[in-house]
Order: C-alpha cells, then structure tokens, then sequence
C-alpha cells in the first residue's frame, strides 16, 4: 500500500510520511540487543511489510459479535477496500450501512441516508479506535507500538499477533486484540473489558489490480 | 552688603532647595518599587457600569487577556508534535506561565463522560429530541449501524445507552467554535502544507508589569527561536494580549527616547545656530531638567507611579517649557546698553506669566475627560512647566554675562522679516485674510469625518494582528470580547433565560451574524428542559425499546432492568452541583458570583458580525444586556469629544472676558482669532488629508489655545521694539513643533493625532500671530 498509485492527485501525504517513519522504526529495531526480542521482531516486521506490501487490498467480511447479555452472537457481513485513501467498509447484512474512515476523519451512512461526518474531533475515544484499527490493517507498527504490547507467534507460515492496550483511551475499553493470517490478515478478534468478543474473518481477498478502480475512487469520494 | 546678598539671593536659595527636595522625591519615589506603568488599561477611564457589570467585564477580561495562543507548524506532523510537546514543555518553566495545553486531555473527556453519564436521559440536546419527535425508526436504525460498526464501542453499553444518544449529547454539551481536528490528544489544523497544532498557555496575571511583559515575551521568541533553529521547517504562530502589551511598552519606550533626544538635538541646533555659543544652551538644559524633576516629583507624589504614556507626551514637554528661557534670552540679547537681568525679567514678566497660567489652565482642561492618563498627564506637563518658569525667575540672575544673537541667523532674519511683512501692510489686508480664512474653513469643513472607535488608539503591530487573524482562522474562532449578561432571581429561571437567548443566538449562527458562544446553560440544561428531555427519552423507550432488543436477541430481564433504568426516577443535574466538579473546568466563571439573591451569568460571544443587530435580537429580553467594552468606550470616547467642545469654547469665552478686562472686548476678540483660527485650520489640515478625527486631535486643540495664546499675548505685551519677542515667538514656535511633529510619528494612534494636531495648530497660531499687532498695549513707535 506504500507503493504510489497511478492517480497522483490522490495521493495522502500523511500516509507516505508513515512509510518513512516505520522503516526508520524498523531500522532502529533492528540495532537493538536482545536476541528473544530481535527474534520476535523480525517475525513481526516480516508479517508487518507482508501486510503494508499491496497498494489496495479488497475483500470480503463476515463479523460475529458475542455480547454477555445477549443470547445469540450478532452478525454481519459485507465487503470492504483498504487503500491509501483509507478504508471503505460496507456492511451489507442485517441492514446496509457503510463506513469511510483515515486516519482523520470518519464517514458514516445507514441504509439511504444521507453520508454523515463521525465528529471524532469531540471524542478521542472513537479517534483512537479507529486509526488502531486502521494500523493493524495497514500494517503501521509505529502506530502499534505505540498503543499496544505486542507478542508474535509464528508456526509454519501461518502467524498470531496479540496486542494489548497500554494507551489511554483503548486500555479502558479494550483487552485483547488478536491478528491471525497467512499471506494477509484473515482474521481479526477483539475482546472487550466488558468480555464482549467481535471476530471479523476475511476472505476472498484481492491485491489485484494494485490500484484504485475509477469505480472505487467513486466510493471513497462520496 | 552682605544683606542685600542675601536679599537678591533668597529666591534662588528656596528654588534650589526646593529642587533638591523634588530630586530626594522623586529618588525615593523610585527607590524599590515598580514605579513606571505601561498596562493600557491604567489610562481608560473607570467605566461608568454598575457593580454587576464591571464585575462581568473583570471576568471576561481576565479570561481573555490570560490566554497565549499558538500554533506549531511543520510539513511532517509528527515533527510539529515533538516540537509541540518540547515547546509546551519550556513555556512551562516559566513562572508565569500558569498551565499550558497541547490539546484534549482524554482524561478529561473521560471525567466528563462519567460526570453526565448518569443523567444522560436528562441531556439529550435539542435537536436530539427534535429528532427523536420526527423519526425515531430512524434513530434506531443509526443505533443498530453503530452496534455492529467494527470500530464501536456501542454494542458494550447496548443495555445502559441503547440508541446510542449519549455520544451525540455529549458532542452538543462542547463549545461548538473549532474548527480544530484530533490527532492523539493533539488539536490541529492544516494551511499552506503545514500541519499546525495548537497550544494554549494561560498566564498568572492579565496585568503584567513592565519586566514581567518583557521576561515573558523574550522567553518566549527564544524558545521558539531555539525550536525553529534546531528544526528549520518549523513555523509559529502566536497571539496573546502579553504580545500586544509588550509590544506597546516597546514602542512607547522608543517613542520616549526618539521625542526626547530628536527634541534636545533640535533644540541645540537652534540655539547654536542662532547665538552661535552654547551659553544660552546651558540656562535652556537647566529650566527644563528642573522641570522634568519638579514634574516627576509632583507626578510620582500624586499618583505613586508614572505611566509610560505620561512620559511619550511629557518628552514634548521640553519644546513648551524652553519658550520662558528663550523669552530671557531673547529680551536680553535685543535690550540695550543698560539691560540687566532684573530689567530683562521685568520686561517679560507679563508676558511669560500670562502664558505659563494659560498653558496651565489649558493642561489642565484636559483632565474634564476622566481618563487617568490624562490626568496625570495633566499634572506632569503643568508641574513641569511651573518648574521650568520658577527655575528661570529664580536662577537667571546666575547668567551674568549678555546674551549675543548671530546678527545672520536664519530663525532672526526669518522672524525679522515676517514680522516686516505684517508690519508694512496696510491693517485692511487683516481683515480680508480674515475673511479669505473664514470661506476657506466655512467651504472645507464638510470634510471633517470623526470616528471614536476606540481600537483606532490602541497601536497595533501589523505582524502581532497578521498572526492573530491567522491564528483566528485555523481556530474557526473570531474576536471575542462580546458578551451578554443576563440575571434572575433563581438559577432555575436563569438557565431558562439563557436557554430562550441561545435559541436566538443559535438562529444568528444560522445566518452567518455569529461563530459561536460560550454559556452554562449548555453544560447544564435547566430543569425545565431536562424534564422534556427525560419525557422524549421516556416515550422513546416504550414505545420501540422492546421490538428493537427483541431483534438483537437481547434477555427479557436486561430489557426490564433496561427500561426501568431508562425511565425511573432521574437524577437531579444542578447547576451547584456542576460548580463544584472539576468538569466546570474554567467555564464556571461564567456563572458570576453575585452578593445578592440574584443570580448572574455570562454568555461569551464569539464573532458578533453587527452589535446592533444582536442589540436589537436581546432587547427583547429585558433582564438580559449586551456588554461590550470596546464599544462602551468608543461611546464614552465620542462623548467625552462633545464634551471637550464644550470646554474648548467654554474655556475660550471665559479668555475672552478675562481679556476684556485688560484689552476691551474688540482688541480681546482680535486676540483670539490665531489660537482660534488655528485650531480649526489644524482640523481641517488634517482631514483633508483623508485622517478621521477623534477625541485626541480634539484635545490638542485646547493645547493650541493654551500655547497659541501665549503668541499673540507676548505680542500684545511686547514693550516697544517687537523684534526680540517675534524672535522668541519663533524659535518657541519652532521648538513646541518640533517634538509634537515628534509625537505625531508615533504608532499609537491617539499620541499621533495628538501630535499632528498641535503641530499644524501651533504652526497656523503662529504664522497668524502677528493679527494681534492691532490691538496692542503700547505702541511699537519708539
């Protein structure tokens, strides 16, 4: 996703600043003793430039969601593009709603009406969530570390990230967030303070073509 | 022998141990304590407000003139936050820097959060509970987005907030006014490619002394020096009533030193050119340093302290009360072969104690406007002028040797040949110029434009106000400064009041009149409207709480516990309670502490397009006013401007009876016309040169009456030969210019008009002096 897309005047200088601070991060990792840690961290860095590598990434997703006082687990699926313009999800069952988010700002809509900002400038809670969110998909490790631990596993070819909350405001809401994947993220889970547990599962996911289609543009530009 | 010593000498004695007593004074005056003011508000007048209003405006003030702004710019935003953090860091070394903020502290919001939470059926904003009343299917389904949204958190308080309307209440309870975005807890907002992100200082005191205003500022251009040197792409912005403040003190200080040492050059170029020896120099340095000292002394035991401003005017000082000693040297150098001081000083005593009681008399005319730095300009310039001409009366006898005057001077030559010019016309040609003048005025003075805008005198730096406007920009916050105040009788039908007044306001905003307003009401709704909240909230439960829990699959016993909850007793938000809680946070000032029953709030405004307009909207509220200093003062300005007419022409016809007296009413008339004539030239000079009047070029006028007056006096009082008096006409003429043409040089705009004033005022009064040569005491033949 570092890769510059063909459609220069769309380009997010903020995400090619990111670039450059994750591999002047990676460099520094890569001088610090340890050998335990430096194991785990080129693991992850491998996992990390594995996720940043495709420039749009494109897929499907089915999400559960298991609330404690809810007897049934709630369900919903759609299809979403992650890209350097950020990340386009629409849900699709059980009602349609679509959700524009970057680093900055966020995007809603439910069912015909109208696409409404998400005011993030109020609340540094749902800020904080959503670029969290955004890091772990597009692979930005500086941004993850500088939110969460991290432990890595790695067991032939298929690899686990854990990460737990250490800043302000995701601590008080979030315990666990669990990555698992191969070539890319095929499943993401996250468990609540409150024990509430969402696992989103990816599929049919396409680097191909490596750039925004005009119809996608069309999206993100609503 | 020995007797008659004594006797000549005693005078000078006293003065000198009167002089040593100002010097012990005034050193002891300054000795340990901040002595020299600069604060701008020490010169306003007291407002003529009630208790309540001045303690509002106080309020206000303070908030405002606490804050420092910044923004911390640089392409790459993680740099200008490092930078960001760093700079917030060494400005709170400060020790007077109270606290400084780089943004939204999430602990803050959490405070708030939990501090609502509880009374969330109680907050539900207007527009919420508009909404609720229009399309609550519509709610629901946001609610049911938000619950299965990956990034909510709404599915976790799907039992306490089930629609999901906390958030949104909680957005409505925030000041609305920034156009600010959120990076981590930074605020920050993008111009010109540059992330830039904002900083708030607030410091100790809105009234910082002089070394306190210049050790903060320089703190601060050396940090921000130090950052943009350690990361060049840096780029800062600031503003802050401390940069204004300092900036002004600056400025003031340059003035004084340029008007003093521009007036003493000027003044030593004349004497040298004209007496070719610097002996009447020294009799010219000592009168005014004694009257410098005899006004400081008089000044610092009167007030306690001298303001800068007093100074700026004061160094101008110097150009008015050098015109005693040049009288002195003047009669001196013209008197014949038996001139001795004690005949010199006879000659001129008239003339010069004429002058000195209506030049008194006319600073002290200045003080009907009750602005303090008036007044003590008033004391400073009469003490220092009773100073200079005690000084001379008492010491000149010390100058025993005769004055000589360059026979080729030029200022001689001048006042020798003007003065034949006049003397050689026919007396008719007076009167047709008088008459010629009088069209003129009568056909120019439409032109005359005057504004009171009390802004216009307050200087302002270009680069301070560029940086401000920038500032007010990125923060999508314009000019506060505006505010409303509002009382009643309990705070339930205050925060009523505001309420039914921030229905209007929020119409203005609609409409573009306002940006934005600050009031408790916002944070605390009153009981009234938390009762229509709660019945909204209510409604809403029943009638779609159990379709919609039904559908997510949620346990029967969560929707009882849910409901019961939701629409049981509410929990009592008052405004005491909200006082007492740190969320208030700095917004509690607005909730005045009044020493009656009646309550008081404030509404800070923020972007009044047009006062009228939002005058005429409050008017309807009679228990509510609009305050606004800036425009009180301008009011007061433009009165006290009529009022100063009135003086002017009260004070005229008093000169004039007095001068009836001595003269009869047609001489006394004539004497008049220069000072007169003068002054209303200067006006119209000076509009015509496309300047708007205002108080200060009104109360320079009385100056050009007080010295203009002396002109034709010592004209009119001139025993025999004129020559010796026009030559001191002139070069007092040429002094008094001098360092008001000075003071009209200087930034601040009410020290210019003021200057500019009495500079063409005293240059007609002078060119028009010799009018007087009609109405004589003694006739010139000799």
């Amino acid at each position: 996703m570092f890769r510059q897309s063909a459609n220069s005047h769309r380009k997010n200088p903020r995400m090619r600043l990111t670039r450059t601070t994750v591999l002047v991060v990676l460099l520094l990792l890569s001088a610090r003793p340890g050998v335990a840690e430096e194991q785990v961290d080129a693991g992850l860095q491998d996992v990390v430039a594995q996720l940043a590598a495709p420039a749009v990434l494109r897929g499907r997703f089915t999400q559960t969601r298991k609330i404690q006082f809810i007897s049934r687990p709630l369900e919903s699926s759609g299809r979403f593009v992650l890209s350097d313009m950020g990340l386009y999800w629409q849900q699709e069952q059980p009602l349609a709603s679509v959700l524009i988010a970057d680093g900055d700002r966020m995007l809603q809509q439910v069912d015909d009406g109208p696409l409404e900002s998400v005011d993030v400038g109020r609340n540094p809670m749902v800020l904080t969530f959503s670029k969290s969110f955004l890091s772990i998909f597009e692979g930005n490790e500086t941004e993850l570390r500088n939110n969460f631990d991290i432990a890595f596993v790695d067991e032939a070819g298929s690899w686990e990230i854990r990460l737990s909350p250490i800043s302000y405001p995701m601590v008080e809401a979030i315990d666990t967030i669990i990555l698992r994947g191969r070539e890319y993220i095929e499943e993401l889970i996250v468990v609540s303070r409150s024990l509430d547990e969402t696992t989103i599962g990816f599929s049919d996911l396409q680097t191909v073509p490596d750039q925004l289609t005009e119809h996608e543009i069309e999206l993100y530009a609503r | 022998m020995r007797s008659s010593f004594t006797r000549a000498n005693l005078p000078l004695l006293i003065w000198v141990a009167v002089l040593l007593a100002a010097l012990v004074l005034t050193v002891s005056s300054m000795a340990g304590r901040e002595w020299l003011k600069s604060n701008i508000f020490e010169l306003l007048p007291e407002s003529e407000y009630d208790l309540l209003t001045e303690t509002a405006t106080r309020t206000v003030d303070a908030e405002l003139g606490t804050r420092l702004l910044f923004f911390v710019g640089h392409a790459n935003r993680d740099i200008a936050k490092v930078t960001t953090d760093w700079f917030a860091g060494r400005l709170t070394e400060h020790p007077l820097i109270e606290s400084v903020s780089t943004g939204v502290d999430g602990a803050q919001f959490s405070d708030m959060a939990s501090f609502y939470y509880p009374h969330r059926t109680q907050i539900l904003s207007g527009e919420q509970i508009a909404r609720l009343a229009e399309d609550a299917a519509a709610v629901e389904r946001k609610a049911l987005a938000e619950v299965f949204s990956p990034f909510g958190v709404a599915a976790s308080t799907l039992a306490s907030d089930p629609f999901v309307l906390f958030p949104g209440s909680m957005q409505a309870l925030q000041p609305a006014s920034s156009a600010l975005q959120l990076d981590d807890t930074y605020l920050w907002a993008r111009k010109d490619g540059r992330d830039y992100i904002f900083v708030m200082a607030m410091v100790s005191s809105p009234t910082l002394s002089i070394g306190e205003q210049e050790d903060l500022a320089t703190h601060v251009n050396a940090t921000i020096g130090e950052a943009v040197t350690a990361e060049p792409g840096v780029h800062f912005l600031k503003t802050g009533f401390s940069f204004y403040a300092h900036q002004a003190t600056q400025s003031a200080k340059g003035e004084v030193s340029t008007i003093g040492v521009g007036s003493l050059i000027g003044l030593l170029l004349l004497v040298i050119s004209t007496f070719r020896s610097l002996r009447p120099l020294s009799l010219i340095v000592v009168s005014i340093l004694a009257g410098c000292l005899v006004a400081l002394a008089v000044t610092l035991s009167v007030f306690g302290f001298v303001h800068l401003f007093t100074l700026v005017f004061g160094a101008s000082l110097i150009g008015v009360s050098v015109d005693y000693s040049f009288h002195y040297v003047a009669d001196d150098a013209f008197g014949g072969e038996d001139w001795t001081p004690r005949s010199g000083l006879r000659n001129i005593f008239m003339g010069i104690t004429l002058g000195l009681i209506t030049s008194v008399l006319a600073y002290l005319a200045l003080t009907v406007a009750p602005f303090p730095g008036l007044q003590q300009l008033a004391v400073f310039s009469s003490a220092g002028l009773m100073g200079a001409y005690l000084t001379l009366i008492c010491m000149c006898r010390l100058w025993r040797r005769r004055f000589v005057v360059q026979d080729n001077s030029i200022i001689l030559g001048f006042a020798r040949g003007y003065l034949r010019v006049w003397q050689q016309s026919r007396p008719q040609y007076r009167y047709v110029l008088t008459a010629v003048l009088i069209i003129v005025m009568v056909v120019t003075w439409r032109s005359i434009e005057v504004n009171d805008d009390v802004r216009l005198l307050q200087s302002q730096p270009p680069e301070l106000v560029r940086q401000e406007a920038e500032i007010q920009a990125l923060l999508g916050v314009a000019q506060a400064g505006t505010f409303l105040l509002s009382s009643a009788s309990t705070n339930e039908d205050l925060l009523q009041l505001e309420e039914a007044l921030r229905a209007k306001l929020d119409d203005m905003i609609s409409a573009g009149a306002l940006t934005g307003y600050q009031a408790v009401s916002r944070w605390v709704p009153s009981q009234q409207r938390q009762e229509q909240s709660r019945d909204a909230y209510s409604a809403l439960v029943h009638s779609r709480l159990p379709a919609y829990f039904e559908s997510l699959g949620v346990a029967e016993d969560v929707l009882l516990s849910t409901t019961s909850d939701l629409t049981g007793q509410p929990r009592a938000l008052e405004v005491t309670t909200w006082l007492e809680h740190p969320v208030s946070g700095p917004f509690r000032k607005l909730w005045l502490e009044t020493p009656g029953e009646n309550r008081a709030s404030i509404i800070l405004l923020f972007g009044v397009q047009d006062i009228d307009a939002l005058s005429a909207v409050v008017a309807d509220f009679p228990a509510a006013t609009v305050v606004n200093k800036g425009r009180e003062l301008s009011a007061l300005f433009g009165d006290y401007r009529t009022r100063v007419v009135q003086v002017l022409v009260a004070a005229y016809l008093i000169i004039l009876a007095g001068l009836s007296a001595r003269y009869g009413p047609a001489r006394a008339a004539v004497l008049l016309v220069p000072p007169v004539f003068a002054g209303l030239l200067a006006l119209i000079v000076i509009s015509l040169a496309g300047e708007t009047l205002n108080l200060f070029n009104f109360l320079a006028m009385i100056l050009v009456l007080g010295i203009g007056i002396d002109f034709t006096l010592f004209l009119a009082e001139a025993p025999g030969e004129l020559t010796s008096t026009m030559f001191a006409i002139t070069l007092s003429a040429l002094t008094t210019m001098l360092s008001f043409g000075l003071l009209s040089l200087s930034s601040t705009y009410a020290v210019h008009s003021f200057g500019l004033t009495v500079l063409i005022g005293i240059a007609c009064a002078y060119l028009l002096s010799p009018l007087a040569l009609g109405a004589r005491v003694r006739s010139a033949k000799s």
